[in-house]
């Protein structure tokens, strides 16, 4: 029988050998010219002169580019020559735990870090992190509770207790964290979700219901804030896809000046990429360039006729500038590739009512119920256009 | 005792007959006989078209009613510069089991498909007593209907000649009139020449998240060779989902039918039908949406058995590597996620599953899990064997320990498994398996595992459908021991497996009591008049219990 765990103390030990003495080799072969060059340039560094910062600048620039056993070798000879190992230890335990055969040797190298700085709450919340994938819920369940004791603030350490209470079958305690959560995240899905089954197995059926409403309109995080993924990681890829999460994390946090050298970086390698041009014009457009957004979102539906964000956004201009036919074209077109979402039928109600169209309004809303029936404000609204309407 | 035999295709994979190692298991030995003469291509070019790694379905189905099964395979046929389906390349295959092998019957049957197949169901939809075919395409889905085992395509007549993409389909009695209605799991609006790469910028095929998701579709069977498309009014088109596997079976002990979606990265469905009809998505709440970390996980095959022998039926999932595969152990109302306590989430996580199956391979009595796994990502060039290597993972067989807990044995097979069909196909009372290969050969597996004694079949049938009672709930007691089977093709991922309830008894050979739960709900209570046979019960000829 073919065990895969025994991939794990190997996946360590081949990483090691592999960046011993000088910079290893690796296959570009594919790789966006940046990404080379990057590499290329951390490889030279480290031949020119080996210690733990070139050892870990070569690292981050591999982990940033999906290089995981690579990354994880060259962060254990930056550990081995650094008088502060943590942050290397610690990457090197997210290089390895990348890699799926790597969870176990990962789990190791948090403890260690961990050694060093007890009470890193951010350690602490990914060993629990992969203690949890890895079904060992009562091993969780105590470093999520100390992560939440050293960063109050840490709102994925309080979802992750509460889902491992509720893997321990512990509900009440479940719905206690997970509460405190979702107070700090009331869009989590993953969350309510997770409320809603420690509601159910507590038998608070009207809760339940709500959080199982609550969880379908949230959003499903990818991630969680971690500052030292940021620097070291985020911060060196430049990649196309990479440097697309920049810009939208940039974006996000309301630096539209990076986001958009980002993009312009994107389009300088990749002219014909459909969402760099429509992050552009959503950066134009949160600056109140309409005009400039306008021609982005265009060139955009040139690239790819069926991004429907474009049509919705295009759509919004559109609206703006009371062109209220070519939005509705628009958004009709986005309702004919994605039917079933809620959020264009209530674009399309929005566009109606402000044609003064109320058999429209009706019309969106009638469809906005169907698909979400258990949606109050879905059925108060169209109950108060159907009034209006008869009051015509 | 004897062994596990593989039968792998006559080509294998590099194209070099018995140049590399025969695919092995633990219990194996070679059985030439059953080597079936097919294999898998999908037109891959390096164009990184995502139905290139979606690959087949396989169907077990008694199509000459002979009493024993044959086999049908799907098979792609793409064109590499567009992305779009072709006509002109491969077409889906059918063996016929003739005297202890399979003989391609593929022209004289008239199953040669020529569309991008995906998944198959089986069953006998204008109740002639026959078996029909159902082809779930990238393209048009074709439907053909069975006489004396000579299929003729009723696709344009039928009304279920959908276009797009389907994965699984399965047909189910839902509204319990004696006709059987169909359920079509739908993928994708794929648009070929969206550009895709990973994280260094190299070409790959691109998440099925890039792709806008299709409603499933659900057809009420009219009784008269049409179908009606009852999406909308069922409530089935409100799901949004990229499906994948799909299973029809009771989830809230109502005897009502309800159906559980495996969708790729977006939540689960459990459509439960209601006393009106309609159906409602209780996933969330009976936490079958998620993974217990509330997170959506990449759903491929799937299937309802009950694997705890606790008499409630357990739903289980696999998923793509990185993700555990998901055991939902029915726990009254609800489910929970107990994937880890059963041992069968750590040895999925490097893995990616698609086909499943529970069956008792060793007739012990509990059910043990077939999954079927194989890369997806990383791109492959159909030149270069040594990077399609790379797709290559073991397979798994999860040997049940009681209690919900499962013990791993992997299996190396030759080929990047997609789909998983099981019957006994040599009738010698324990179920044997197909497994569907991308881009390779299809592998028979006949089951001569350690056996633990002895057993039960039992076919089910509907005297006036003149049909098999698909959908049917098979009960075996005695001797303190009471024992659930569903008689169902469907489940695992695009394919469709023999509908027969089968019941390893080990050492028991005592009286035993047999209740058939027929699809209607109504319920009769059997005699077992011997073991190590199989049972032919029919609907009327029981007793009320």
């Amino acid at each position: 029988m073919k065990s895969p765990s025994i991939a794990v103390p190997a996946l360590l030990v081949v990483g090691v050998l592999c960046c011993a003495g000088v910079a290893p080799e690796i296959d570009t072969t594919g790789m966006e010219p940046p990404v080379r060059e990057l590499i290329e340039a951390r490889r030279a560094d480290l031949n020119a002169a080996a210690s733990a910062e070139t050892w870990g600048a070569l690292a981050d620039a591999l982990l940033a580019h999906g290089l995981n056993p690579e990354a994880a070798g060259c962060y254990a000879h930056a550990a081995e020559l650094s008088d502060e190992p943590f942050e290397w230890l610690y990457l090197q335990a997210l290089a390895a735990a990348g890699d799926v055969a790597g969870m176990d040797a990962a789990m190791t190298l948090l403890r260690r870090a961990l050694e060093l700085q007890p009470d890193h709450a951010l350690a602490e919340l990914r060993l629990a992190l992969l203690l949890q994938r890895s079904a060992r819920h009562e091993e969780a369940r105590e470093w999520f509770e100390l992560a939440t004791r050293h960063d109050p603030d840490l709102q994925r350490a309080w979802r992750g207790l509460g889902q491992t209470r509720l893997a321990l079958a512990r509900h009440a305690s479940a719905i206690d964290a997970l509460e405190r959560a979702l107070s700090a995240d009331p869009e989590d899905a993953a969350g309510w979700s997770a409320a809603a089954q420690a509601y159910a197995a507590g038998g608070q059926d009207e809760p339940a219901r709500d959080a199982a409403r609550r969880a379908r309109r949230g959003r499903e995080r990818a991630g969680f804030g971690d500052p030292i993924w940021d620097r070291h990681v985020l911060q060196n890829g430049v990649s196309a896809a990479r440097l697309f999460e920049r810009a939208q994390r940039a974006l996000a946090a309301g630096d539209s000046a990076t986001a958009r050298e980002h993009v312009e970086a994107i389009l300088r390698s990749r002219p014909q990429a459909a969402d760099a041009h429509y992050l552009l014009g959503a950066i134009e457009a949160g600056a109140g360039n309409e005009r400039e957004a306008g021609r982005h979102f265009e060139r955009t539906l040139e690239l790819n006729p069926d991004h429907v964000r474009a049509l919705l956004d295009w759509a919004s201009l559109a609206q703006r500038s009371g062109r209220l036919d070519e939005a509705q074209t628009r958004i009709e077109r986005a309702q004919a590739i994605t039917p079933l979402d809620p959020s264009i039928v209530l674009a399309l109600a929005e566009n109606r009512q402000r044609a003064g169209d109320l058999a429209g309004v009706i019309q969106a809303y009638e469809r906005l119920v169907e698909l979400r029936p258990g949606s109050d404000a879905a059925r108060r609204n169209l109950a108060e256009a159907r009034r209006l309407f008869d009051e015509r | 005792m004897t062994a596990l035999t593989l039968v792998a295709g006559a080509v294998s994979f590099c194209g070099c007959v018995g140049e590399q190692e025969p695919p092995t298991l633990e219990w194996a030995r070679a059985a030439p006989e059953w080597v079936v003469d097919f294999q898998h291509e999908t037109g891959a070019a390096g164009r990184f078209h995502l139905p290139e790694i979606m690959g087949g379905g396989a169907a077990l189905f008694d199509a000459d009613a002979d009493g024993d099964v044959d086999l049908y395979l799907t098979n792609g046929n793409l064109d590499s510069e567009t992305g779009t389906p072709s006509t002109a390349g491969p077409r889906n295959a059918f063996f016929r089991n003739e005297a202890g092998r399979f003989v391609d019957a593929t022209e004289e049957t008239g199953l040669g498909d020529p569309g991008y197949g995906m998944g198959l169901a089986v069953g006998d939809a204008d109740n002639d007593g026959d078996l029909d075919v159902y082809v779930a395409n990238y393209g048009q889905d074709r439907f053909y209907t069975n006489q004396d085992g000579v299929f003729t395509d009723q696709t344009q007549r039928s009304g279920l000649g959908l276009d797009g993409w389907s994965s699984s389909a399965t047909f189910l009695d839902f509204d319990g009139d004696g006709w059987l209605d169909l359920f079509v799991a739908r993928y994708v609006a794929y648009v070929g020449g969206k550009r895709c790469t990973d994280a260094a910028g190299r070409d790959d095929y691109c998440g099925p998240a890039v792709f806008a998701p299709q409603p499933d579709r659900l057809f009420h069977n009219r009784g008269d060779g049409t179908f009606q498309d009852v999406s909308e009014v069922s409530g089935i088109g409100r799901g949004i989902g990229r499906a994948l596997g799909v299973v029809a079976f009771d989830a809230n002990g109502d005897r009502k039918i309800d159906l559980y979606v495996a969708n790729d990265g977006d939540a689960n469905h459990l459509w439960v039908q209601q006393a009106d009809g309609r159906f409602v998505d209780e996933a969330l709440l009976r936490g079958v949406a998620y993974n217990l970390a509330g997170e959506t996980e990449a759903g491929m095959g799937v299937l309802a058995e009950d694997l705890d022998a606790d008499g409630g039926w357990d739903l289980f999932v696999t998923h793509l590597s990185s993700e555990t595969n998901t055991y939902y152990r029915h726990a009254g109302a609800t489910y929970r996620d107990l994937s880890g306590p059963s041992g069968l989430a750590g040895e999925s996580i490097p893995f990616t599953g698609f086909g499943t199956a529970a069956v008792d391979l060793d007739l012990d009595g509990a059910l043990d899990l077939i999954v079927a796994n194989g890369r997806v990502s990383g791109g492959f060039d159909t030149e270069a064997g040594s990077s399609r290597q790379r797709f290559v993972e073991p397979n798994h067989l999860f040997r049940n320990l009681g209690g919900g807990r499962f013990s791993p044995l992997s299996w190396h097979s030759a080929g990047i498994s997609r789909g998983v069909a099981t019957a006994d196909i040599d009738n010698d009372g324990d179920d044997d398996w197909v497994v569907a290969n991308l881009e390779g050969p299809a592998e028979v597996w006949i089951n001569e595992s350690p056996q633990q004694g002895h057993w039960l079949a039992v076919r089910a049938h509907l005297p006036q459908a003149h049909r098999e009672a698909d959908g049917a709930v098979v009960i075996l007691e005695g001797d303190g021991r009471r024992t659930v089977r569903r008689i169902d093709r469907g489940g695992g991922y695009l394919s469709s497996s023999d509908a027969v309830a089968r019941f390893g008894l080990g050492s028991d050979t005592g009286a035993m009591r047999l209740t058939v739960i027929w699809p209607d709900g109504s319920e009769e209570v059997f005699d077992v008049p011997g073991i190590d046979r199989v049972l032919q019960v029919s609907r009327g000829a029981g007793t009320r219990p």
